[in-house]
């Protein structure tokens, strides 16, 4: 029992600790694989959506180019039309251009330069790694775009560079000049000169994309055979999506080849994330006819949403609560043990006693059979008195003129006589009688007179004289009276055995301090040194017919009236045994 | 009339013993202990010994030895607690006129105590006898004994080579020594002595 855990309280500590530790890691893991699903979910939606909505953009270019440079273009007027409604329906689309783009007949490479710097300049984001050092070939930022649609799926590499081939034939390496045709609304956008050339070296029917700055981006395709026309759209990326169509927590990025176009940061109100988790993040490419837009969304994982607080402290309350109950179950139940324990303590304890008690009985009774012969004569004694005074009585009465003075005397000794040996039954049936134990303040000085009256016969026989010393006044002790004489006539009986013929056996009373005191000693030869210690455990014996649990007894008995026995040797030879009682004050 | 002296370290059994025996016209002498029945023993005052055979110090049994060393035989009946055989064998050995065991019926220890008197009577007799016996000189003790074999004086005479007269003047001798001139009485002096 020396476990700290084995204290209930201490255990429910740790159980309830325990269980708050692993509700935190369970619901860290579960809210943050649900915030990640969502994430993946969100994310998902949210590329459908966008995909769709470039992939009108498509649509939008393709049908203006439909009109304008079919077998029959329509004229300029219908077409602006058309570009009014899409600009009404499609508030994302902030400018929407026709444009001509005509080569610029004798211009040389060095205006071509001039306006592939002025390129550089405008789409510095897009090119400016690239731009520098390109001449009147493809400038490498086309060609790098073109491959990476070519590794697509939708268009082969090979087709791309035939392509690219084939727009470097249309545009026939010349610079050419931005005329726009018609503009919605008009006066607005970008103006497209700086991108003229890289528009002009487009494959024709095929959509590219090109930064615009501001969040925004060009959307240009050529109009197929052999026409300039051309049409863009200026699209303003954070109108892809409708803001309700955010998650409040998703910081959203669409990125132009690496370069950020809109950034929607999740609210703030959520909370910083904790630093000791990966975030969950999304990232996908529209796919989207050349408009390749890089979708990604990443989301902080504050504490409140892994461990949502107003849970965990209902979690905490109920385990709490739970632990209480387990801590007052196993209180109780420890409690239960105990009290089993200690009632199976008190079994025992009594049945020891008990054992304890039939064994002083048979002791006693073993000691009577010793006494018996003793007892004999002392009742033999009186009964002769008792027999020959009344033949005598009787005689005296039967006679002519009885004495009656005689008679009556003779009776009234008779009677004392009778009493006498009354008292010596009666001590007898009490030595050995069975009752239980009855503790009361006692004589000692009594039960020292008990004891001797039974004894004494027995030490003359063995010839042993008797000297008593009573303690006045007499000590009194709460004490079994009949065990204790029990006890007296053990050790008398030891201390007559050990001195012998001739020998003597002083008993003697009194009181010091708090104690009662009894001792028993003999002028025989004392007890050796070695014998000493073992002297009162059970079975250990110096006779040659003893059992070895007569001393032992004694201790019993006295020690269950909270008193003890110690024995000495005596300077000058012989034992004493001393008996120590709770001096029992008067009444 | 005779003596008990009656030993017993009981007082109460002294006491009861001695009245009941009172009843009887007996006069017990009592002593509580063999040494104080030892102090005051009187050769000349011959009794009955009643005797505790167990006492402290001194046992029945050790008391009727000392007395026996002293020259006294007085008949002597044992008291006892305790019938065992092994004490009775002693007692009886050791020359016990008697073993009673208490508690002791009046009517028992009384006839015991006549038995004891007849036969302290006789050892008296005895003794006086052989104290008469004892004057004679060993040729008159020869011709008592030729009387008490019934021979007449010319027999004993011509068994001993002597003259009848020799005889008859040892018988008269005799007869004195003796202080009876009765044969009868004489045969019975030789006889219990």
């Amino acid at each position: 029992m020396t476990s700290p855990l084995s204290n209930p309280r201490l255990l429910g500590l740790a159980l309830w600790l325990a269980a708050l530790v692993a509700f935190v890691a369970v619901s860290v893991e579960t809210s943050r694989t649900r915030m990640a699903d969502e994430l993946e979910v969100t994310g998902r939606t949210l590329h459908r959506l966008i995909s769709q909505r470039v992939a009108q953009h498509d649509a939008h270019l393709t049908s203006l180019i439909a009109l304008s440079s079919g077998a029959e273009p329509a004229p300029p007027g219908a077409i602006r039309q058309v570009m009014e409604s899409i600009t009404r329906f499609y508030p994302r689309i902030a400018w929407l251009a026709l444009v001509s783009l005509d080569p610029v007949a004798g211009s040389g490479a060095g205006a071509a330069g001039g306006a592939q710097g002025a390129a550089s300049d405008a789409g510095g984001e897009v090119q400016g790694s690239d731009g520098a050092g390109n001449g009147a070939s493809l400038p490498a930022g086309i060609t790098g775009q073109a491959g990476a649609e070519g590794s697509g799926a939708s268009q082969p590499a090979g087709v791309g560079g035939a392509e690219g081939a084939q727009a470097a034939g249309d545009g026939a390496g010349g610079p050419v000049a931005v005329r726009d045709v018609v503009t919605v609304p008009p006066g607005g956008g970008v103006d497209l000169a700086p991108l003229a050339q890289e528009i002009a070296a487009q494959v024709r029917g095929k959509a590219s994309i090109y930064a615009a700055g501001e969040g925004r981006y060009l959307l240009a395709k050529r109009a197929s055979g052999t026409s300039h026309l051309a049409v863009v759209l200026l699209i303003d990326t954070a109108q892809l999506l409708v803001p309700e169509e955010r998650p409040a927590w998703a910081h959203l990025e669409l990125s132009l080849d690496g370069a950020v176009l809109v950034e929607q940061p999740a609210e703030p109100g959520l909370g910083l994330g904790v630093s000791w988790l990966a975030v969950p993040h999304f990232e996908k490419v529209i796919d989207g006819e050349g408009q390749r837009l890089l979708l990604s969304l990443d989301r902080a994982l504050p504490l409140a949403a892994l461990v949502p607080p107003e849970r965990f402290l209902g979690f905490a309350a109920v385990a709490g609560v739970l632990t209480l109950v387990l801590v007052f179950a196993l209180g109780q139940r420890a409690a239960v043990r105990r009290s089993e324990l200690a009632a199976r303590e008190a079994e025992e304890r009594l049945a020891v006693q008990e054992r304890e008690t039939r064994l002083a009985h048979a002791s006693r009774v073993n000691a009577m059979g010793e006494l018996a012969s003793g007892i004999a004569h002392e009742l033999t004694q009186p009964l002769t008195a008792l027999l020959s005074r009344s033949q005598a009585a009787l005689r005296l009465a039967r006679a002519d003129t009885p004495d009656m003075a005689m008679i009556s005397g003779a009776l009234d000794v008779n009677v004392r006589e009778a009493k006498r040996a009354g008292e010596m039954l009666r001590r007898m049936r009490d030595y050995a009688s069975n009752k239980a134990p009855e503790r009361a303040r006692q004589d000692l000085n009594a039960i020292v007179a008990e004891v001797v009256a039974l004894t004494r016969t027995d030490l003359e026989r063995r010839q042993v004289a008797l000297v008593l010393e009573f303690g006045e006044p007499a000590p009194h002790a709460v004490v079994d009276a009949i065990e204790m004489e029990q006890v007296l006539h053990n050790l008398i009986r030891n201390a007559a055995e050990a001195t012998g013929a001739g020998g003597t056996v002083t008993v003697a009373t009194g009181a010091a301090g708090r104690e009662a005191k009894l001792a028993v000693s003999d002028d025989g030869p004392g007890i050796a040194a070695e014998v000493l210690p073992k002297l009162f455990t059970p079975f250990f014996t110096t006779k040659a017919d003893g059992m070895g649990l007569g001393l032992s007894l004694c201790a019993t008995l006295v020690e269950r009236v909270d008193g003890r026995i110690e024995a000495e040797n005596i300077l000058g030879g012989g034992a004493r045994f001393t008996i120590s009682l709770p001096l029992a004050g008067e009444r | 009339m005779h003596r008990v002296y009656l030993v017993d370290d009981d007082e109460a059994v002294r006491e009861a013993l001695a009245f009941l025996l009172s009843t009887y016209g007996i006069a017990a002498e009592t002593f509580g202990d063999p040494a104080t029945f030892l102090a005051h023993v009187d050769e000349d005052r011959p009794g009955v010994l009643v005797v505790d055979l167990r006492m402290p110090l001194v046992s029945g049994l050790q008391l009727h030895q000392k007395l026996a060393e002293r020259g006294i035989d007085w008949p002597t009946i044992m008291i006892t607690g305790h019938g065992d055989v092994a004490a009775c064998r002693r007692a009886f050995k050791a020359g016990i006129q008697d073993f009673l065991t208490k508690p002791i019926d009046g009517e028992v220890l009384v006839d015991a105590l006549q038995q004891a008197f007849s036969s302290l009577d006789a050892g008296l007799e005895k003794r006086e006898a052989r104290a008469l016996l004892a004057k004679l000189t060993e040729r008159e003790r020869e011709v008592l004994d030729m009387v008490a074999r019934g021979w007449a004086s010319k027999e004993i005479a011509a068994a001993l080579e002597v003259s009848a007269r020799t005889i008859d003047a040892h018988r008269a001798k005799i007869a004195e020594k003796l202080g009876t001139s009765s044969v009868a009485e004489q045969v019975r002096l030789a006889l219990i002595s």
